[in-house]
């Protein structure tokens, strides 16, 4: 099982599919953004190429979707800023399986969490954070609910 | 007149803190379904993530940010706390990694979109296109070219 050192890289039709998405969706009307994002992401892959296991905060191990697990590979994602993208919606994703036996590197899916957003309570953080307090409070005053 | 770090300092708070926010990033990381009740602590930490990623609005609430961000930079290194600086913004991308990770693999269609990309890489791995060290940046141009070519 090789652990680093030269992997190749190959990218998938749905890796393909969702980069064109991205850039539909985000660099249609910005050039120099698309163009560092085309650079960021080559990038990327000069590292995967040599070391496909990013740690944290970079990347990790992604759970294998129920029936998908195959021994001797991996499926991983890595955190990045796309250029010139904001916020919380803005954080890129890159999906990736490694076949560990032949040392192939697979991109599968790139995304951005806009896609995958959860609305933030209507409230502010201090109230939040303030119920969150009290109802820890209560749960170690009295841990059954009684 | 000359400010240097001091050669020995206590734990920081910045450096308890980037502590802290490691030690919840790494209970986020392998606990988020398992988190006991109250189900306040994860909205808790849902609005974290959001709140401090949450770029600032219009030219002054950048200029402000901008001005803050100064300040407090000049703080820490006046303190000499640069390193712990550093582990704090780390250990804060790794919760705020690790709780948007978790919010989007609680979405089905996540599940759905992951599953379609992991049986679709496999059933086609030989259709597969090599992306070389020489040409990745030249491909990837390509297929933005492409998607642009689409939208015409």
């Amino acid at each position: 099982m090789a652990n680093s050192g030269s992997f190749q890289t190959r990218r998938s039709e749905n890796f393909d599919k969702t980069y064109k998405a991205l850039v539909k969706g985000h660099y249609r009307k910005n050039r120099r953004g698309r163009e560092d994002f085309e650079k960021q992401l080559a990038g990327f892959v000069a590292l995967l190429r040599s070391d496909p296991r990013l740690p944290p905060p970079f990347g990790g191990l992604e759970p294998w979707p129920k029936g998908t697990y195959r021994e001797g590979w991996e499926l991983r994602k890595l955190h990045f800023d796309p250029p010139e993208l904001r916020g919380a919606s803005g954080e890129g994703r890159l999906i990736y399986m490694i076949d560990t036996e032949r040392s192939v590197v697979y991109l599968i899916w790139i995304y951005t969490h806009h896609e995958f957003p959860t609305r933030p309570p209507d409230k502010s953080l201090r109230q939040v954070v303030e119920e969150a307090r009290q109802e820890a409070e209560e749960v170690e005053r009295d841990p059954e609910g009684e | 007149m000359r400010f240097s770090a001091p050669e020995s300092a206590e734990p920081s708070e910045l450096r308890e803190a980037a502590q802290k926010m490691e030690q919840l990033a790494v209970m986020v990381e392998n606990m988020w379904d398992e988190m006991p009740p109250p189900p306040a602590v994860r909205e808790a930490l849902v609005a974290l993530a959001y709140t401090s990623m949450q770029p600032p609005k219009g030219i002054v609430g950048r200029y402000r940010a901008a001005i803050r961000g100064g300040i407090s930079y000049a703080r820490i290194k006046l303190r000499g706390e640069q390193e712990a600086f550093f582990d704090f913004v780390v250990a804060h991308r790794r919760l705020s990694n690790a709780i948007l990770t978790a919010i989007e693999r609680e979405n089905p269609a996540y599940q759905e979109a992951l599953s379609k990309a992991v049986e679709g890489a496999f059933s086609d791995l030989e259709q597969s296109k090599v992306l070389t060290a020489e040409d990745t940046l030249g491909q990837l141009r390509q297929l933005s070219d492409e998607a642009l070519r689409e939208l015409r």
